[in-house]
Protein backbone atom coordinates (compact mmCIF):
# COMPACT_ATOMS: atom_id res chain seq x y z
CA UNK A 1 0.00 0.00 0.00
CA UNK A 2 1.42 3.21 -1.57
CA UNK A 3 1.24 5.64 2.25
CA UNK A 4 2.13 9.50 1.55
CA UNK A 5 1.49 11.95 3.87
CA UNK A 6 2.08 16.29 3.52
CA UNK A 7 2.07 18.75 5.58
CA UNK A 8 2.95 21.99 5.21
CA UNK A 9 4.78 24.16 8.70
CA UNK A 10 6.45 27.40 8.60
CA UNK A 11 9.43 28.03 11.23
CA UNK A 12 8.73 31.47 12.88
CA UNK A 13 11.27 34.27 14.69
CA UNK A 14 9.24 33.23 17.46
CA UNK A 15 9.74 29.06 17.52
CA UNK A 16 13.73 30.06 16.79
CA UNK A 17 13.59 31.70 19.96
CA UNK A 18 12.13 29.59 21.87
CA UNK A 19 13.80 26.92 20.44
CA UNK A 20 17.08 29.38 21.51
CA UNK A 21 16.32 29.25 25.14
CA UNK A 22 14.92 25.56 25.44
CA UNK A 23 18.48 24.40 23.60
CA UNK A 24 20.47 26.99 25.08
CA UNK A 25 21.84 27.53 21.37
CA UNK A 26 22.24 30.97 21.16
CA UNK A 27 24.48 31.04 18.06
CA UNK A 28 24.08 34.21 16.65
CA UNK A 29 23.30 33.05 13.23
CA UNK A 30 20.21 32.07 14.21
CA UNK A 31 18.87 35.25 16.37
CA UNK A 32 21.16 38.43 14.39
CA UNK A 33 20.42 39.71 11.09
CA UNK A 34 23.89 41.13 10.97
CA UNK A 35 25.13 38.20 12.62
CA UNK A 36 23.71 36.00 9.54
CA UNK A 37 24.26 38.44 6.24
CA UNK A 38 28.49 38.12 8.14
CA UNK A 39 27.76 34.47 7.05
CA UNK A 40 26.83 35.05 3.94
CA UNK A 41 22.78 34.48 4.88
CA UNK A 42 20.09 36.83 3.59
CA UNK A 43 18.00 36.26 7.09
CA UNK A 44 18.78 34.16 10.36
CA UNK A 45 18.92 30.99 9.93
CA UNK A 46 16.45 28.02 11.67
CA UNK A 47 18.01 25.70 14.05
CA UNK A 48 18.48 22.27 12.36
CA UNK A 49 16.58 20.43 15.38
CA UNK A 50 14.09 22.83 15.73
CA UNK A 51 13.39 21.81 11.47
CA UNK A 52 13.64 18.42 12.46
CA UNK A 53 11.22 18.39 15.67
CA UNK A 54 9.13 20.67 14.00
CA UNK A 55 9.08 17.30 11.08
CA UNK A 56 8.22 14.52 13.35
CA UNK A 57 4.52 16.13 13.24
CA UNK A 58 3.90 14.07 9.88
CA UNK A 59 4.78 10.75 12.16
CA UNK A 60 1.49 11.31 14.73
CA UNK A 61 -0.72 9.62 12.86
CA UNK A 62 2.14 6.40 13.49
CA UNK A 63 2.67 7.49 17.08
CA UNK A 64 -0.96 7.91 17.62
CA UNK A 65 -1.69 4.17 17.29
CA UNK A 66 1.22 3.05 19.81
CA UNK A 67 4.52 3.31 17.33
CA UNK A 68 7.51 4.71 18.51
CA UNK A 69 10.11 6.35 16.27
CA UNK A 70 13.36 4.43 17.00
CA UNK A 71 15.38 6.32 14.31
CA UNK A 72 15.38 9.68 12.61
CA UNK A 73 18.09 11.19 10.27
CA UNK A 74 18.52 14.54 8.66
CA UNK A 75 20.07 15.99 5.93
CA UNK A 76 20.30 20.27 6.12
CA UNK A 77 20.39 20.69 2.13
CA UNK A 78 19.55 24.39 2.23
CA UNK A 79 18.95 27.16 4.78
CA UNK A 80 15.79 27.61 6.14
CA UNK A 81 14.90 31.59 7.12
CA UNK A 82 12.98 32.45 9.59
CA UNK A 83 8.77 32.95 8.20
CA UNK A 84 9.59 30.10 5.64
CA UNK A 85 6.88 28.34 4.44
CA UNK A 86 7.86 24.11 4.35
CA UNK A 87 6.10 21.77 2.53
CA UNK A 88 6.90 18.41 4.09
CA UNK A 89 6.59 15.07 2.73
CA UNK A 90 6.69 11.43 4.13
CA UNK A 91 6.69 8.60 1.91
CA UNK A 92 6.42 5.01 2.82
CA UNK A 93 9.74 3.35 1.68
CA UNK A 94 9.39 -0.32 2.86
CA UNK A 95 7.83 -1.80 6.19
CA UNK A 96 8.90 -5.13 7.84
CA UNK A 97 7.66 -6.94 10.30
CA UNK A 98 6.77 -4.55 13.01
CA UNK A 99 8.90 -1.33 11.72
CA UNK A 100 7.72 1.38 8.97
CA UNK A 101 10.61 3.28 7.07
CA UNK A 102 9.29 6.77 5.87
CA UNK A 103 11.85 9.34 3.18
CA UNK A 104 11.15 12.61 4.55
CA UNK A 105 11.52 15.34 2.23
CA UNK A 106 11.32 19.47 2.55
CA UNK A 107 10.53 21.61 -0.55
CA UNK A 108 10.73 25.85 -0.37
CA UNK A 109 9.29 26.85 -2.91
CA UNK A 110 9.79 23.78 -5.08
CA UNK A 111 13.91 23.74 -3.76
CA UNK A 112 14.65 20.81 -1.82
CA UNK A 113 15.85 21.75 1.56
CA UNK A 114 15.80 18.96 3.97
CA UNK A 115 16.07 15.34 3.06
CA UNK A 116 15.99 12.94 5.75
CA UNK A 117 14.62 8.80 6.70
CA UNK A 118 12.32 7.98 9.93
CA UNK A 119 12.03 4.54 11.16
CA UNK A 120 8.79 3.65 13.17
CA UNK A 121 8.44 0.64 15.51
CA UNK A 122 5.87 -1.13 17.34
CA UNK A 123 6.61 -1.19 20.83
CA UNK A 124 6.16 -5.11 21.14
CA UNK A 125 8.92 -4.97 17.58
CA UNK A 126 11.38 -3.04 20.19
CA UNK A 127 11.36 -5.47 23.26
CA UNK A 128 11.69 -8.31 20.78
CA UNK A 129 14.81 -6.76 19.16
CA UNK A 130 16.45 -6.17 22.76
CA UNK A 131 15.37 -9.34 24.26
CA UNK A 132 16.95 -10.97 21.20
CA UNK A 133 20.42 -8.84 21.27
CA UNK A 134 20.67 -9.76 25.23
CA UNK A 135 19.88 -13.51 24.03
CA UNK A 136 22.93 -12.88 21.71
CA UNK A 137 20.40 -14.17 18.83
CA UNK B 1 37.90 14.17 22.51
CA UNK B 2 34.97 13.36 24.83
CA UNK B 3 33.32 15.33 27.78
CA UNK B 4 33.09 14.02 31.15
CA UNK B 5 29.60 12.06 31.84
CA UNK B 6 27.43 14.09 33.07
CA UNK B 7 23.56 13.35 34.72
CA UNK B 8 20.32 14.32 32.88
CA UNK B 9 17.08 13.66 34.00
CA UNK B 10 14.07 13.89 32.08
CA UNK B 11 11.68 16.02 33.81
CA UNK B 12 8.35 17.19 33.46
CA UNK B 13 9.17 20.76 33.00
CA UNK B 14 11.70 19.55 30.10
CA UNK B 15 8.74 18.04 28.53
CA UNK B 16 6.51 20.79 28.81
CA UNK B 17 9.02 23.55 27.39
CA UNK B 18 9.43 20.96 24.68
CA UNK B 19 5.60 20.59 23.43
CA UNK B 20 5.33 24.68 23.91
CA UNK B 21 7.43 24.57 20.34
CA UNK B 22 7.19 21.32 19.21
CA UNK B 23 3.14 20.45 19.90
CA UNK B 24 1.88 17.96 22.74
CA UNK B 25 3.99 14.78 22.57
CA UNK B 26 2.79 10.73 22.52
CA UNK B 27 6.38 9.74 23.02
CA UNK B 28 8.81 11.62 23.13
CA UNK B 29 11.28 11.20 20.25
CA UNK B 30 15.12 10.35 19.23
CA UNK B 31 15.74 14.64 18.76
CA UNK B 32 14.52 15.20 22.35
CA UNK B 33 17.78 14.39 23.59
CA UNK B 34 19.55 17.25 21.33
CA UNK B 35 18.17 19.47 24.50
CA UNK B 36 20.43 17.80 26.73
CA UNK B 37 23.54 19.72 25.25
CA UNK B 38 22.51 22.71 27.64
CA UNK B 39 23.76 20.19 30.73
CA UNK B 40 26.67 19.45 28.88
CA UNK B 41 29.95 21.36 29.03
CA UNK B 42 31.50 20.84 25.88
CA UNK B 43 35.39 21.55 26.05
CA UNK B 44 36.27 22.29 22.50
CA UNK B 45 35.47 25.28 20.05
CA UNK B 46 34.86 25.89 16.82
CA UNK B 47 36.46 29.01 15.26
CA UNK B 48 33.26 30.74 14.31
CA UNK B 49 29.58 29.17 14.36
CA UNK B 50 28.89 25.96 13.37
CA UNK B 51 26.19 25.18 10.78
CA UNK B 52 24.03 21.83 10.68
CA UNK B 53 24.82 19.81 7.77
CA UNK B 54 23.19 16.24 8.94
CA UNK B 55 21.94 14.74 11.97
CA UNK B 56 21.33 11.06 12.99
CA UNK B 57 19.10 10.28 16.38
CA UNK B 58 18.68 6.90 17.27
CA UNK B 59 16.63 5.68 20.65
CA UNK B 60 17.13 2.29 21.50
CA UNK B 61 14.64 2.50 24.39
CA UNK B 62 11.33 4.33 25.19
CA UNK B 63 12.19 8.01 27.03
CA UNK B 64 10.35 9.13 29.67
CA UNK B 65 10.05 11.65 32.34
CA UNK B 66 11.84 10.43 35.82
CA UNK B 67 14.45 8.52 33.58
CA UNK B 68 18.36 9.59 34.04
CA UNK B 69 20.84 9.49 31.30
CA UNK B 70 25.05 9.33 31.69
CA UNK B 71 25.60 11.49 28.35
CA UNK B 72 28.98 11.90 27.11
CA UNK B 73 29.94 14.19 23.95
CA UNK B 74 32.72 12.76 21.86
CA UNK B 75 34.20 14.65 18.73
CA UNK B 76 34.66 11.54 16.77
CA UNK B 77 36.04 13.16 13.50
CA UNK B 78 37.41 16.98 12.30
CA UNK B 79 38.26 17.11 8.77
CA UNK B 80 39.90 20.12 7.10
CA UNK B 81 38.89 20.74 3.26
CA UNK B 82 40.34 24.05 1.43
CA UNK B 83 38.45 26.60 4.47
CA UNK B 84 36.18 24.67 5.25
CA UNK B 85 36.32 21.92 8.84
CA UNK B 86 33.99 19.58 9.49
CA UNK B 87 33.12 18.25 12.39
CA UNK B 88 31.46 14.59 13.27
CA UNK B 89 30.25 14.71 17.44
CA UNK B 90 28.37 12.19 19.05
CA UNK B 91 26.11 12.31 22.20
CA UNK B 92 25.05 9.33 23.41
CA UNK B 93 23.40 8.68 26.95
CA UNK B 94 24.00 5.60 28.95
CA UNK B 95 21.21 4.04 31.71
CA UNK B 96 21.83 3.82 35.46
CA UNK B 97 23.28 -0.04 34.38
CA UNK B 98 25.21 1.44 31.69
CA UNK B 99 23.45 0.34 28.91
CA UNK B 100 23.25 2.71 25.60
CA UNK B 101 20.14 4.26 24.97
CA UNK B 102 20.17 6.98 23.06
CA UNK B 103 22.81 7.65 20.14
CA UNK B 104 22.64 11.56 18.56
CA UNK B 105 25.51 11.70 15.87
CA UNK B 106 25.88 15.68 14.47
CA UNK B 107 28.09 16.31 11.42
CA UNK B 108 28.59 20.52 11.82
CA UNK B 109 30.67 22.65 8.98
CA UNK B 110 32.37 25.79 9.92
CA UNK B 111 33.52 28.07 7.46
Amino acid sequence: MCVRISRTLTITEEKIKQYAFLSGDFNQIHLDQKEAERYKFKEPIAHGMLTMGLTLEIASSFTEKGMRISTYEMQFIKPIFQNDLIYIVAKKKKQDYGSIYLEITGRKQNELVVRGELALERLSSIHFNNATKESGM
Amino acid sequence: MKTEKTLVTITEEMVLNYEVIFGKQNKLPPTFPMIFYRYINVPWDYKTAPIHRKQTCVCHSELSIGESYHCVVTLDQVKQKGKYMFYTQSLVGYNLEGSECFRCVSELVVH
